[in-house]
Formats: structure tokens, sequence, C-alpha cells
């Protein structure tokens, strides 16, 4: 079971743990580095999504190995865990996509640049690379950015969001889940809940009455693109950083991708096309359920950061 | 403080969490979370492995910050092989957890004046709570794995109906097994679950070690923990079953995020406000 990216396994690593930003160390961080060697001026920060009660590991330490393999080939790298989460302070909050974790990422950029970083490469999955998206439009420095299965609309993390619920769910369906005990109890005591099936509610009956419920859904053919994914994608290439998405011929987000691509986000990707990667492998890629899956992303990270980087 | 650990003070109650490598190569991951004031007693965390590390990772922390808020100084660790420790999957073995736990706490006892320390175990965790804490000494086990044949078994099952779900063809129990020991390593649900790991944790019960101080049973979901209760008093161990988390594997659903906040904050108040009170006493 070995992993292929571990082509660079003779190099030595160090992994750092650090409190930061030094003024409020409030964030919880693990800087990987070749050990015995300068490391790259091009560093790398690893966004994950929420999944789990750290978001420096992943499953399998999906993080963990692809931060020493990048430190293997020169990078110095970054992952942490968002506020609430892990080692960083903060309350428990509900990671709503349109919410990304961008102050940890600037004190992190900034953590970096203070030891010798001059850009960055940002890849980031599910919330992360909404993240990834919005942080790196931020700032100039980010040379490229890589999403792994990114969701392009709006919603908690994890659940596709009511937009999700409200296209692809029929009453029935919706009606059976939301009675089903677990959510029923979960919408009697949870004010978030409450909020996200009043807004699936309202979402299917606009629907179903042929109403518009929301000036950002381009037309009724096509998928719901959040301006939060959409404007620091146009943003990004407009500033010709190379960007590359990365989905499982059988996920959902890679589904409401392709929808988007024959709606509002097909001009802004085909006028950009030459700054665009978009590969596609068999199989979920979400999640990053299965080893082998896990080292195909690593790779293709690998290989991008190698393509992008100096 | 050496230069590779990273340090935070908290701004609000004063308390101290140091982070570092420890040990001897393959070096594991270590916090000590250090009280602002006296300090009462030790506490170290021992955590389960792969993905229930994960799932428990959030209410370590927060047990940690609880206990060192009431004067408990507290020892958090990743085993080599495990989370952010180095080392490779072939280290993490049972007998090396509960030698990486006797580290953990005598980093501990050097870092911070403790005359007492307890532990607490979570899931597998539960093995080298239980054997590493000194005589008369009080543990915390969290939904402990009772049986490890079970926890195995169940695990596999799993993995094997997550396999039909998608499609694959179902593998017999004793054929993953034999797989296990021709390969050197099997995926259970995206985790690589190495033989070295298996062989060494696949048969144990944890009625047949002897708790030599007060034990508070803390079981998250249905676990029946009647049996185990009832053969550590037959040896005069004095247990407790904590029922303030009780009823469903609330931790289980990542969903739930009232229930898991809720049920959270009383576990993490029940578990300090026990141990403290085990020192006092």
């Amino acid at each position: 079971m070995g992993m292929k990216s571990e082509t660079h396994a003779g190099v030595k690593t160090s992994d750092q743990p650090v409190f930061f930003p030094a003024s409020d160390p409030k964030y919880f961080g693990i800087v990987s580095e070749p050990a015995t060697a300068t490391a790259k001026t091009t560093a790398v920060i690893l966004l994950s999504g929420t999944f789990g009660g750290t978001t420096t590991l992943g499953r399998n330490r999906f993080w963990l190995k692809m931060a020493r393999s990048l430190a293997q080939r020169g990078h110095r790298v970054m992952r942490f865990d968002y506020a609430g989460i892990g080692d960083s302070t903060g309350e428990a909050v509900c990671h709503e996509l349109e919410k990304p974790a961008t102050e940890e990422l600037r004190a992190a950029f900034d953590l970096l640049a203070s030891r010798g970083a001059e850009d960055f490469i940002v890849v980031g999955t599910c919330y992360g690379s909404r993240t990834a998206l919005v942080g790196s439009a931020e700032e100039p420095r980010v040379r490229a950015v890589h999403l792994l299965v990114p969701p392009i609309g709006s919603g908690n993390k994890g659940t596709g969001g009511a937009e999700h619920l409200a296209e692809f769910g029929t009453p029935v369906s919706l009606a059976k889940k939301a009675f089903s005990r677990r959510v029923l109890r979960r919408i009697l005591n949870d004010s978030r809940s409450r909020l996200m099936a009043r807004r699936v509610i309202s979402l299917k009956v606009n629907s179903l009455l042929g109403r518009s419920s929301d000036d950002q859904r381009v037309n009724d053919e096509t998928v719901y693109v959040s301006e939060d994914f959409y404007r620091p994608l146009r943003r990004l290439l407009e500033r010709n950083v190379p960007i590359k998405f990365m989905f499982g011929e059988d996920d959902f987000f890679r589904t409401e991708f392709e929808s988007a691509r024959e709606g509002r986000l097909g001009p802004l990707l085909t006028a950009h096309s030459d700054r665009l990667d978009i590969e596609v492998v068999p199989g979920v890629v979400r999640g990053f359920l299965t080893i082998q899956v896990q080292d195909q992303c690593i790779e293709s990270v690998l290989n991008w950061v190698e393509a992008t980087g100096e | 403080m050496r230069e590779d650990m990273a340090a935070r003070r908290d701004p609000v109650t004063g308390s101290v969490e140091e982070v570092g490598f420890f040990g001897d190569t393959p070096r594991m991951m270590g916090w000590t979370h250090i009280p602002a004031e006296d300090v009462i007693g030790g506490v170290v965390i021992c955590s389960s492995t792969h993905a229930e590390l994960l799932k428990a990772y959030h209410l370590e922390v927060q047990l940690a910050r609880a206990l060192a808020n009431r004067g408990v100084a507290v020892q958090r660790f990743h085993y080599r092989g495990d989370g952010n420790s180095e080392g490779r999957p072939q280290d993490l073995t049972l007998p090396n957890m509960v030698a990486a736990a006797l580290e953990a706490k005598n980093l501990l006892e050097t870092r911070v004046q403790v005359d007492r320390v307890a532990t607490v175990g979570v899931r597998l965790g539960a093995f080298p709570a239980i054997t590493i804490v000194e005589t008369g000494q009080p543990s915390i086990l969290w939904d402990p794995v009772i049986n490890t044949h079970r926890f195995f078994r169940d695990a596999i099952r799993s993995h094997a109906i997550s396999g039909i779900k998608n499609g694959a063809q179902p593998e017999r129990e004793s054929v993953t097994l034999e797989r296990l020991e021709s390969e050197g390593s099997i995926e259970l649900l995206g985790y690589e679950i190495t033989s070295e790991f298996y062989r060494s944790a696949s048969n144990l019960d944890l009625a047949t070690l002897t708790p030599d101080g007060p034990v508070l049973l803390v079981p998250f979901g249905t676990a029946e923990v009647g049996p185990l209760i009832e053969a550590w008093q037959e040896k005069s161990s004095s247990v407790t079953k904590f029922d303030g988390t009780a009823n469903e594997a609330w931790w289980l659903d990542e969903q739930a995020s009232h229930d898991r906040h809720e049920r959270g904050s009383i576990l993490i108040r029940g578990s300090a406000e026990w141990i403290v009170t085990q020192f006092q006493s």
C-alpha cells in the first residue's frame, strides 16, 4: 500500500507546530519544510474541509502526507486548524461556505512571509477551497490555486446547501427527510437548522411556482453559482493566476460545476481557458474516502505545484 | 522552552499551552496544558487512533482546557505513526501505545510539579490509560472499546458494507484477515490498518485488566458496559458510570451540531469536575 507520491522519500523533512498570529496567537498550525536544505521561496498552504475534530490531518493523515511530500520537494508548507476546530481557539461555529476562514488564511500568509516566503500556492477542498478562492483573490502574492472538489453554491459546509436540497429534492423526498427523527430533532433544537429548513422550503416553493428567488440565479436551466465563488474566481483569472479544478466523475459537485459551465461560469472559464486545468478522475473524490483517491489527489497537487511553482 | 516548540498563554484564564515533539525518534507531538495558578494534579489523555482520533479530537482539547482552568495540568499526545507524530503506520501497535502513554506521563511530570497523575482513555485509548495509571489514581474512560475482537470485526464489516454500496464484491472477514497477513496492511474505510496493529490489539478484553484506582466510565452510545462494571467491581475496583451523555451515539453524528455541542459540554464539565473531586478527596 505504498504511496505513489513518495518518490522523494529519502529527503528528510521537519514539522514545526506554531501558534499564530504573533500578536494574538489564537490559531494552531504546523509548518513542514525540508530539514537540511533551505526551503524554496514559494510556500504552500493546505486548506482542509471541516471533516473531523482537527483540520490539520484529514482521513488517513491525508493533509500530513501531502505536506510532508511537498516539503520533500523543497517547499515550506502550512496547514492549520480553523477557529473553533482542533487546537485553535474560538467558539465552535457553523462553517458556512460564504463565511470562509480568511482571517486565519491571512495570518498564515503573514507567518510564512516572515519566514522567507515570497509567494504562495494555495490548495483547498470543500470549505477550504472556498477559503482558498476568497483569500487568494485578496492576496497578490498567490501564484496558483488548486481546488479539490470545490462546491460552487452556498450554505453550510458538507450539506450541499439549501440550494442543493431545493434543486434536487422532490417535495415528497424533502418531507420524508424533514420528518425523520434525527432531522426533526435538529430542526426543533437548533436555530441554524430551522433557518436552513425555512430556506429550503422557500426556495422549493418559489421553484415550483416558477419564481426566481434570487437574482444570483442565472437562469432556470443552470445551477446556482454563489457570488462568493464567482467573484474571487474571476478576480484570480483576470490576474492570470493558474487555477486547477479536480473532481471525481461521480462527485455531486462535479455535476454542479458542469451545469454551471453551461451557464454563468461558461464565458468566464472559456475566456481564461489557458490558465485553467480541469482534471476528472473516476469515482468520488470528495471526502478522500479511499487510499487510491488520497494518493491520486496528492499526486495531482504535487505535479501542479511542480508545474506552477518556481 | 525549546526553539522547536510553540506556546500560547490564554489571555482570559492565564493558562499556558506548550506544543512540540518529544521522545526518541520517531518523535511524538505533544501538548502540555499548564494552569495559571497552583497545580492540584495532572492528567494524561490517551486518545484513540485513526478515525476515532479525529472524531474526539476537539473534545479532548476542550477537556484539557477545562482541566487547566481548574488547576489540573494536562498532557495530550499523538502515538507514533498516527496523528501529527512522526513514524510509519507500522509503528502504531498497542504495546507502543502503552509505552508512548508512559513517555507522555514522564514528560508531564518533568514539566510540571505534580504528585498525582490521572488518566483519560478514549475508545482504544482505554487500554493504555488503565495500564499506566498508578495505584490509587483516577481514570476516566470515554466510550471505551471493551472487546477489541468485536471492535475490529465491526470495522471490517462496516468497510464491507460501504464497499457493497459502492458496487464492490463483498469479501468474507476471514479473507480480509488473510489478506492483512499476506499484504502487511489493508484498507478499512479509507485508513491503512497494518498487520502489526491488528496482531497487537485484536484479541483483548478490557475486563481482564484491573484498575488500581477509581474509574469513571462514560459510555457515549449504546455500548453495553454492565458486564465490564460487574467484572471490575468483583475485583474491588471502584467504578462509577456517568450517564450525562447517554441515549444515542451523538458524537458519531457530525450533522447533529446542537447535540454535539450540548452533550460535549456536559461530558467535559462532568469529566473535569470528577477529576478535581478525586484529587481533592
